[in-house]
């Protein structure tokens, strides 16, 4: 589901993660999902950097 | 900077003597509360607030060059032991290419602020808001002093009382990354005190700052709610002009996350994503750090130098080790 998420989706995925984060800071899945969506973040903000260059 | 004369504790050493990072927040390494770290034959110290499962740590190793490394393992693998994650915040560009060397993910996460005093003046236009804003509090009745902290505890009391009441039931004032009034440190700061009517109204607390850009760093401030406008701005031109007096090369105003935020100050290998969250926090993060509130004060003193400050997660970039940084302050 991740990789298909468009880009903005996964930043709004990235801010939610971080609220629920606050919220629940002692939650080690919430954390260890938290780290996926990053991870997908990072790898499509790769993508398209150098798409761009 | 001669109102530092004693080096009776490790920890003030190691921060006075290990400047190669240049971190104008090194003073906060003797915050009550702090957990420090050294080991036999390593000449310096690591500062660190443990947090759920996170030890985070306040800059870099405050150590000798050579003994560095050598005190980063051993930290590292004490905390790992502990069952903690590592993860470094405020570090200086200086620590922030070590870590990095070292495989942490490292980004930009905010900035510090600092003015040079020799050539700074209030006079001409850029600064025309200013000083009518110190000139309206003066004219309000302020009187500023300083004074040791011992001497007016209840004051600071009375103004802390009232500046968290102002900012409702939910309040938590920060720790850790902020500066602290009183404790065994607090010989080492100046406090600067407004009175109106000889009620206290406001105060700052200053902090040294050490190595090539040593001064003061502008700390801990508040004031009360209800008090004149221009209050913090008319106590820090007074203690402005009165370092200037003594010859203070420089004044600091501290780290503020998601500042100063620029592509040419990241490192290989940092996490894109959570450079763009940096800058979403800057626009959007008002709830977690008021952030654009914060640097507007700074502005108004024409900062003479913007020096970057890093995050260092243990892997990859972790939105928990990131919210473990705030919950170490007391945030939430």
């Amino acid at each position: 589901m991740i990789q298909e998420s468009s880009t903005d989706v996964l930043r709004q995925s990235m801010v939610d993660y971080l609220m629920r984060i606050i919220g629940l800071p002692d939650d080690e899945a919430l954390a260890h999902e938290a780290d996926d969506v990053v991870r997908a973040l990072d790898a499509r903000l790769e993508a398209e950097r150098h798409a761009v260059a | 900077m001669s109102a530092i004369v004693d080096a009776d504790s490790p920890i003030l050493r190691a921060v006075r003597t290990h400047t190669q990072a240049e971190n104008a927040s090194s003073f906060l390494a003797l915050n009550t509360g702090n957990s420090v770290f050294t080991a036999p034959g390593s000449d310096g110290v690591i500062v660190y607030r443990r947090t759920g499962r996170y030890a985070v740590q306040l800059g870099g190793p405050f150590a000798a060059p050579d003994a560095y490394d050598t005190l980063l393992d051993r930290y590292l693998e004490h905390v790992r032991e502990q069952g903690l994650r590592p993860v470094g915040v405020q570090l200086q560009r200086h620590d922030a290419e070590r870590y990095a060397g070292r495989g942490f993910t490292v980004n930009q996460i905010g900035a510090s602020w600092a003015v040079s005093l020799p050539e700074f003046t209030l006079r001409g236009s850029r600064f025309m808001q200013l000083r009518n804003k110190i000139s309206r509090a003066f004219r309000n009745g302020l009187r500023v002093e300083e004074v040791p902290a011992e001497n007016c505890r209840e004051a600071l009391a009375a103004i802390d009382d009232a500046w968290l009441g102002s900012k409702g039931e939910q309040a938590r004032p920060l720790e850790f990354l902020v500066g602290q009034v009183g404790g065994d440190a607090q010989r080492h700061r100046r406090l600067f005190v407004g009175t109106i009517d000889d009620a206290p109204v406001a105060y700052i607390s200053y902090s040294p700052v050490f190595g090539s850009r040593a001064g003061w760093m502008h700390d801990l401030s508040r004031r009360v709610p209800s008090g004149s406008p221009g209050l913090m701005e008319a106590i820090n031109s007074f203690a402005i002009e009165r370092f200037r007096e003594e010859g203070v090369q420089w004044l600091h105003f501290g780290f503020t996350p998601f500042t100063g935020l620029d592509e040419g100050n990241e490192l290989p290998g940092h996490s894109p994503s959570f450079q763009w969250l940096m800058h979403f926090l800057w626009e959007h993060g008002e709830g977690l750090y008021p952030a654009q509130t914060q640097l507007a004060y700074k502005h108004k003193w024409a900062p003479d130098a913007t020096l970057p400050e890093y995050v260092a997660f243990d892997g990859g970039a972790s939105l928990a080790a990131f919210a473990h940084i705030f919950r170490a302050c007391n945030a939430f």
